[in-house]
């Protein structure tokens, strides 16, 4: 029992995680219907950035982190304005193209400029990495602290979109263009702001996760997951998204503990192909009823 | 297709056909009599290129016909190549079967995981199906990686040249009458598919399911088979070039692999049979430019690092496939037939 929990728990801690990159993704695809395949690479942009202003311009880890956040929101901005706006009305096969060449462009750089293969790995750790005791599990700090920053910034999240004027105007947009131009929203600015949002929450999980493991190119791989994870709660949904995340990262913990290291990497995708052929639109999903 | 002037079609039979006027005959017969004649003055780095275009050329016509033609968004589809590729080494190996067989069961079991696959395509589709197909990539690879008895795992798998009549098929030259016939082979089948009732349902389900169902297109029946024919063809593709490498990895088979088998697509234009054509060709330069280039810049610049090589394919294949999409969407092959067309009717302008 306590080696069950023990997988479940820093399961559920990395998976909080993968939801909130999920989150990032389900905000632009709500406001835009745009699905993003470069999260992944947003995710690992945020994490090379933070670790070069720490441990190459030696900034204090406060003022790192605020300057890859902002970085983080100008640079989705960016990628909203060049290569995304000309793509408005184009089928998705071709939106889904331009965002995964995005990806690999800035891949491509990444490489370019911090080497690919090589870990990068923060030392000191922003976050204190001693391990603490809860009864018999032993919980790894920087786990909860990611679990819990994950969560507050969830909950923030959701109060954003129910009371201040920005968030709303976001959820007007998503639900109808017209209406929203209608209301005097400039949705174009709901796009950028919705990029840059979604933008930061990758920096965000970037951060975390490469506090806790290091950084490396086929992190952004684990940014991928961010999708089934989002796929599953419902690309709707932000609450979804969460739940999706947590599902997925509690069922990577328990089969990497149970079947074996490396099927962790798959589980994610079986879960996914099973849950769409059941659930087509997820679990909190919004249904939709397609007419000729 | 515009004609020249004077000459009308006035049977179904006339509009129909591929090969309308003496003139396409003489091309067609120019141009596969100089596609038979290239080693008796290529060099050897040159056949090598024309061997991989050839392979590349059989797998994209596949996904144009699972992509292009029935707009089903496959993101796995070089892990159908190492399908097909693994199963054709293990018939070899393990059995003892001769290419000529170990080829068509290559071909027939990716197919069988393209359904595997595409089975979700029953309950989703657009993005969700592409997803599922991401998933393919991985839990295929996965499979391939974690069954070493069968497929040396992460190390690399030796596969025999085929023989014929007692002669080996192992160099260079003679490999290409290999490769080159089973790539002009693959190209008249998938342009015939294209033209019967089948290609204009999968065109039909592209352009709208829920329509194509009201006319009575069997929507699952017709999907399947666009991955089973797309996967059929990725699986020929990965046994005709693991026989030519002789050893395989998976390396050769990433996620990489399957986004550049979709930019040779979308660079050659979806949806037409020239298309892969002449994106594998202007993808496969492109990147044996930018290995040859690579190291020079590197070497003049030392600041850019070992890693430069990786990162300008990586930024060059972004860069190519963002730029065909906002500015040439409909790709090389629509570009040709401008031209085509601008000479067929030259000096009238329509």
């Amino acid at each position: 029992m306590t080696i069950f929990l023990q997988y479940a728990i820093s399961g559920l801690m990395v998976g909080a995680i993968y939801g909130l990159v999920a989150v990032g993704f389900v905000i632009i695809v709500k406001s835009s219907e745009v699905f993003n395949f470069a999260q992944g690479e947003l995710l690992i942009l945020g994490a090379f950035v933070c670790w070069a202003l720490i441990f190459q311009l030696k900034l204090p880890p406060w003022l790192a982190v605020a300057g890859t956040l902002a970085f983080a929101g100008l640079f989705g901005m960016v990628v909203e304005r060049f290569p995304l706006r000309p793509m408005i009305g184009q089928p998705l096969f071709a939106i889904i193209m331009v965002t995964l060449a995005v990806g690999i462009c800035l891949r491509g750089f990444l490489t370019a400029i911090w080497g690919g293969m090589s870990w990068r790995v923060f030392k000191p750790p922003l976050l204190p990495p001693e391990p603490v005791r809860v009864g018999k599990l032993l919980l790894p700090q920087q786990h909860i602290y990611g679990f819990f920053i994950a969560v507050v910034v969830v909950l923030v999240l959701s109060l954003f979109f129910k009371y201040t004027r920005a968030g709303l105007a976001m959820r007007i947009v998503a639900e109808d263009h017209k209406v929203a131009q209608a209301m005097g929203i400039s949705v174009r600015r709901v796009f950028r702001n919705s990029w840059a949002m979604s933008a930061i929450l990758a920096a965000i999980g970037g951060i975390l996760l490469g506090s806790i493991n290091g950084i490396n190119i086929p992190l952004a791989n684990i940014g991928i997951k961010a999708i089934p994870a989002a796929l599953i709660g419902g690309l709707q949904s932000i609450p979804g998204a969460v739940v999706g995340g947590l599902l997925i990262g509690l069922l990577e913990g328990l089969s990497s503990g149970y079947i074996g290291h490396g099927v962790q990497d798959v589980v994610a995708y079986i879960v996914m192909i099973v849950v769409l052929i059941f659930w087509p639109h997820g679990f909190f999903g919004l249904e939709t009823i397609e007419r000729v | 297709m515009p004609l020249p002037s004077g000459i009308y079609n006035v049977t179904y039979k006339e509009d129909m056909a591929i090969l309308r006027t003496w003139c396409h005959w003489v091309w067609l017969i120019a141009f596969l009599a100089f596609l038979a004649l290239i080693p008796a003055f290529a060099t050897r780095s040159q056949l090598n290129t024309l061997i991989t275009i050839a392979c590349s050329v059989i797998a994209v016509h596949g996904l144009n016909l699972l992509t292009g033609y029935c707009g089903q968004i496959s993101m796995g589809h070089s892990a159908f190549v190492a399908v097909g590729a693994y199963t054709s080494a293990i018939f070899c190996n393990n059995l003892g079967f001769s290419f000529w067989i170990a080829m068509p069961l290559a071909g027939l079991s990716a197919g069988l995981a393209g359904l595997v696959f595409g089975g979700p395509s029953l309950r989703v589709k657009g993005f969700y199906l592409a997803i599922t197909t991401l998933g393919a990539q991985f839990i295929i690879l996965f499979v391939i990686i974690h069954l070493p008895s069968l497929t040396g795992g992460v190390r690399s798998l030796d596969v025999p040249p085929p023989s014929l009549f007692g002669y080996l098929i192992e160099t260079d030259y003679s490999y290409y009458y290999l490769a080159m016939p089973m790539a002009v082979i693959t190209t008249y089948l998938v342009k015939n598919i294209s033209r019967t009732g089948v290609g204009r349902a999968f065109v039909a389900i592209r352009d709208n399911d829920l329509a194509a169902e009201g006319m009575g297109i069997a929507l699952f029946y017709n999907k399947m088979l666009a991955f089973f024919l797309g996967c059929f063809f990725a699986g020929i593709s990965g046994s005709v070039y693991a026989h030519y490498l002789q050893t395989i990895n998976i390396e050769y088979f990433t996620l990489m692999d399957s986004i550049w088998y979709l930019a040779m697509l979308i660079v050659g234009g979806l949806g037409q049979t020239m298309g892969p054509i002449f994106g594998v060709i202007f993808m496969v330069v492109l990147r044996n430019l930018i290995m040859e280039t690579a190291p020079l810049i590197s070497r003049a610049v030392p600041v850019l690092g070992i890693e430069f090589g990786a990162a300008m394919s990586l930024v060059v294949l972004g860069l190519v496939i963002m730029f065909f999409l906002v500015f040439e969407p409909r790709g090389l092959a629509h570009r040709w037939e401008i031209i085509k067309t601008k000479f067929r009717l030259y000096p009238f302008p329509y």
